[in-house]
């Protein structure tokens, strides 16, 4: 087992909560609000600007 | 510290063989930051709000992590464009209204970067950090409920 997997499986709790957290649960199945789809844009866009 | 900041600052003190891949995603997010204005602009998002608690928990990890060595820094990237990755990957579907943006973020070139990534988190006993990320990464998809 690499050293990347090994981190990653120490901790696959957290890794599961961030996979099947809700938003990402109503991403896909096209429930999610466009109101609450465009503060999550507004809010990446924030986190990565320079 | 913002993303961009933190991944050029991370580019200027990386060992030579790391250089081309850090490299690549610094080009690459100049592309994302246009992208964003162009969704943005047929979407009728605002980009201007200001950032929310969560964002700027998040930005002020990336700015401790401008101060640790650059094994844990590196380290820290990858998790955090990993956990990116896989969560979209996660969401794509055939019936989501947000195809496109799936499409985006889970793009080949985005996954070679991950993968290309991992070979350079080199860092042992780290499992703290990797928590430390994925916890602020679940608080911003929480943002996103609040």
């Amino acid at each position: 087992m690499t050293l990347s997997v090994r981190l990653w499986a120490d901790n696959s709790d957290l890794a599961a909560e961030a996979l099947a957290h809700p938003v990402v649960c109503r991403l896909s199945d096209g429930s999610l609000a466009c109101e609450i789809f465009a503060s999550y844009v507004a809010q990446d866009a924030f986190f990565i600007r320079n | 510290m913002t993303c961009f900041t933190f991944q050029a600052r991370l580019l200027a003190r990386a060992p030579r063989p790391a250089q081309g891949v850090l490299a690549g995603g610094c080009v690459a997010l100049v592309a994302e930051l246009d992208w964003f204005e162009v969704q943005a602009a047929r979407r009728g998002i605002d980009l201007g709000q200001p950032a929310l608690p969560a964002t700027l928990a998040y930005n002020e990890l990336l700015g401790r992590l401008d101060g640790a060595p650059y094994d844990v820094a590196v380290t820290a990237l990858w998790v955090l464009e990993r956990v990116y990755l896989l969560a979209w990957a996660s969401a794509a579907s055939n019936t989501s209204p947000f195809g496109e943006f799936v499409e985006h973020w889970t793009a080949p070139g985005f996954t070679g970067y991950v993968d290309a990534l991992g070979e350079l988190a080199i860092l042992d006993g780290q499992d703290d950090l990797v928590g430390d990320v994925l916890s602020h990464e679940v608080a911003f998809w929480d943002m996103a409920l609040a």
